[in-house]
């Protein structure tokens, strides 16, 4: 039976999230302390943000005279970006995200919260549904028709049924520049996600990480039924071997090995990320993550 | 008691362990969907495609019955109800089981060995001896051990046979046929014998099927003799035949007799009839039951007759010239000729002639068409009726006329009271003369003796089918047994309760899955 898995995301829950998010920020963008969109465009704010040397290309017009003066080095005015900035939610739509079908409705009311919440602190918001390839996708946009849209596409996904691995640098070709860039995945690969995650830090002004691992992947046997044969949900392979408390555990550590590298990688290169399991809650999740102090690169 | 009709089925159960073996071998039908392999790939892969050694799945049990039940209904199971313990064995008694095999042991010794090993075979110490020409006449046995059997056997074989008390034959006993040979008999009815127990082997036989004698018509005073042996074998036969009279042989011969046939001897010699005839073969063959013969030649002296004084002359003539009887005294006598006025009270069979006065002129008598042992002389001339006191007591008449019965006769069944009483006057009578009165004296005392007063042979047989001892055809068992006739097939409740296990296995099979 499909079941939408939006069903727990009442709006009067989204407000409450953003009115809880707009007291912890106290004044503060969003995307507070990260990479602006676009370099480019800072000099046509009209908030003073700081002070740096002058370098090639910039415009004489904007050398702060005083503070060189103070310096005794010339230093030119940088204003905070009065525009919209443009985020991008990428939500992993590979077969594993269906196995079991709680990390699917976690990862579809994550991205369907979020784009709400970026919505509603005026940004513009695009998703893209991917497994090997882009599977779908909404332009950036804001507003309530803009949310509307994007959730009406995800109530209607679900992840493919076989096959599909989660290739996530296959949506470079339509992210934006200078895009904040937030992937939303189960993290199931061999490199753990890294190698993806390279491609899109080279691709996007910002990338931030919410990672889903699936705890409750294996289901409780009977004594007598330990001896299965594994299905890769995505690429069909088997593997047969006896399902006990042992090779649970084993399996359990491999993953946490897996998880361990994924985050150190994203510490050293500056990445937001958030891991989550099925059970917790879209908001809280949402709070942990957005609140979460974003490491320079 | 449970039957199965095709019992090789039952090998099938050996495969039970083998679904044991399997369900301990188990583990490749289930498939588990993981959204990523690569983490479990390190582990250790079960040794097989897929399958384990391990403790048998609890389910075999029940899988191990359900494959046991559809290997016994492909056997034919069949519950019977339990039989009597007791068995028909159906026997022909000849005398045959009497003959002495190549061993030295009797036929009848090797058919009861027979019988015994096959009633431990099927364990039935109770057996009904059976004649099968009467089905009837036989002779329970409550425990057939060899001197029971032995015992019945003879029983059966000797002249005073069992009565026929025996119940009608069950369908549902076992029926065993014991014989050597089975002649076919056209008033025996066809019967199915689920086991033919066939004895003898000898075949060889010579017997004497004859031993005759009568006086000598030409001179009453020797005796002819006649003797006829038979040959029932296969092989020609020489044997030395002696007649004896008493202790004393009369004649000896070497005869030689041809297989199926038969060869006479006759011997005329004179003396007193008295003691026994015998005739004998020797040397003993495999059936010596038939190699003597023997007649009492008392069985042809003259019968003692007591005749009343008072009778009339041509009756006393006629008795004192009849070479068949003898004047005797009362004491001694067989029959008793009275011709007092009064009916005889003699318990001995009496010829009773009243001395009377006629009672009309002489008239033709005609024979009362009673039943008659021998037909009586045929009188041409008048009889002088006398009136016969009444007697008192039922009588038949024998010679009938229009004044009334000349003479008649009082048999009174069992016992010895039988009389005839002749109302003629023999004095008087036209044909005193003649032969007449010695004719009819003769007949009324031969119906009074039993049997005839001179001129018959007395003669000892044996059927030549009784010398016959060689092994013949006998009816091949019936393919069932006849008791199968009240099995009831149990296939089809064995078939409902696999289909309910088979209904359990999938239930099972459903839960487990969820």
């Amino acid at each position: 039976m499909v079941t939408d898995p939006l069903a727990e995301l009442e709006q009067d829950r989204l407000e409450r999230l953003v009115r809880a998010v707009t007291i912890r920020l106290g004044g503060r963008s969003l995307h507070a302390g990260g990479p602006l969109h676009d370099r480019r465009l800072v000099s046509q704010g009209f908030e003073l943000q700081e002070h740096r040397r002058i370098q090639p290309g910039d415009d004489p017009r904007s050398i702060d005279w005083r503070a060189s003066a103070r310096s005794r080095h010339l230093l030119v005015r940088r204003y905070r970006d009065e525009r919209a900035a443009s985020w991008l939610l990428l939500l992993d739509c590979s077969a594993s995200m269906g196995w079991p079908n709680t990390t699917w409705r976690l990862a579809a009311q994550l991205t369907a919260a979020l784009s709400f919440v970026v919505m509603t602190f005026g940004h513009r918001v695009g998703i893209a549904l991917f497994s090997d390839q882009v599977l779908a996708a909404h332009p950036p946009g804001r507003g309530q028709a803009a949310y509307v849209a994007q959730r009406r596409l995800i109530a209607e996904t679900r992840p493919v049924v076989a096959g599909g691995a989660s290739r996530p640098e296959s949506c470079v070709p339509i992210i934006g520049h200078g895009s904040r860039v937030v992937l939303i995945s189960d993290c199931l690969r061999q490199d753990g996600m890294t190698g993806a995650l390279a491609r899109l830090s080279r691709s996007t002004g910002a990338l931030e990480l919410i990672g889903i691992a699936a705890a409750e992947a294996v289901p409780e046997l009977p004594e007598s039924d330990r001896a299965v044969t594994l299905v890769d949900s995505e690429d069909g392979t088997r593997h047969s071997l006896v399902l006990d408390g042992h090779t649970h555990a084993a399996m359990l550590a491999e993953r946490d090995k897996l998880l361990t590298r994924l985050g150190d990688y994203c510490r050293r290169h500056g990445i937001r990320w958030t891991m989550a399991a099925p059970h917790e809650p879209w908001d809280w999740l949402l709070i942990r993550h957005l609140l979460a102090p974003e490491r320079r690169r | 008691m449970i039957v199965l009709s095709a019992p090789q089925w039952l090998w099938g159960l050996a495969l039970i362990p083998l679904i044991r073996l399997l369900h301990r071998r188990r583990g490749t039908s289930r498939a588990l969907v993981v959204p990523a392999l690569f983490l479990w790939r390190d582990l250790a892969p079960t040794p097989t495609a897929g399958a384990i050694q391990g403790p048998p799945d609890p389910i075999w049990w029940l899988r191990a019955l359900l494959a046991g039940l559809l290997v016994v209904a492909l056997a034919g199971p069949g519950w019977q109800a339990p039989a009597s313990q007791s068995l028909d064995l159906w026997i022909v008694p000849r005398p045959s089981l009497f003959a002495v095999e190549a061993d030295g042991r009797a036929r009848l010794a090797h058919a009861i060995d027979a019988v015994l090993i096959a009633l431990a075979e099927r364990g039935l110490p109770q057996i009904r001896l059976r004649d099968l020409d009467d089905p009837r006449r036989g002779e329970a046995i409550a425990f057939a051990d060899r001197d029971a059997l032995q015992s019945a056997l003879m029983r059966m074989m000797s002249q005073d046979k069992p009565a026929a008390s025996l119940p009608p034959p069950e369908p549902q006993v076992s029926h065993w046929l014991l014989a050597d040979r089975l002649d076919t008999s056209p008033t025996r009815p066809p019967r199915s014998f689920e086991r033919v127990l066939a004895v003898g082997q000898t075949t060889e036989n010579v017997g004497l099927v004859r031993l005759a004698m009568r006086r000598s018509l030409a001179d009453l005073d020797r005796i002819q003799t006649l003797v006829r042996v038979y040959n029932a074998g296969y092989q020609p036969a020489r044997r030395e035949l002696q007649v004896w009279l008493g202790t004393e042989a009369l004649a000896t011969w070497r005869v030689m007799v041809e297989p199926g046939n038969s060869v006479n001897r006759m011997l005329t010699f004179a003396g007193e009839p008295t003691g026994l005839l015998k005739a004998t073969l020797s040397p003993p063959d495999a059936l010596a039951e038939d190699d003597h013969l023997e007649l009492d030649l008392a069985r042809i002296r003259p019968q003692i007759v007591h005749l009343d004084n008072e009778c009339a002359e041509p009756v006393q003539m006629a008795v004192a010239a009849h070479p068949g009887l003898r004047s005797g005294a009362r004491p001694g006598a067989r029959i008793i000729i009275d011709c007092g006025s009064k009916p005889p009270i003699d318990e001995r069979p009496t010829l009773w002639m009243p001395m009377g006065s006629t009672s009309g002129p002489a008239v033709m008598g005609s024979w009362t068409p009673v039943a008659l042992r021998s037909h009586p002389p045929r009188l041409t001339a008048p009889l002088q009726p006398v009136v016969l006191p009444s007697a008192h007591v039922p009588t038949t008449p024998l010679l009938d006329t229009e004044l009334g019965p000349l003479i008649i006769e009082r048999v009174n069944p069992g016992t010895e009271d039988h009389w005839i009483g002749v109302g003629i006057r023999f004095d008087e009578t036209d044909s005193a003369g003649g032969s007449e009165p010695i004719l009819l004296l003769d007949w009324l005392l031969a119906r009074l003796a039993g049997r005839p007063l001179i001129g018959e042979p007395l003669v000892a047989d044996r059927a030549t089918a009784d010398l016959v001892i060689a092994p013949g055809a006998l009816p091949a068992p019936s393919a069932a047994p006849i008791s199968s006739a009240v099995t009831r097939d149990l296939t089809v409740w064995l078939l409902c309760l696999a289909c309910i296990l088979i209904m359990v296995d999938a239930w099972l099979h459903h839960r487990r899955r969820g």
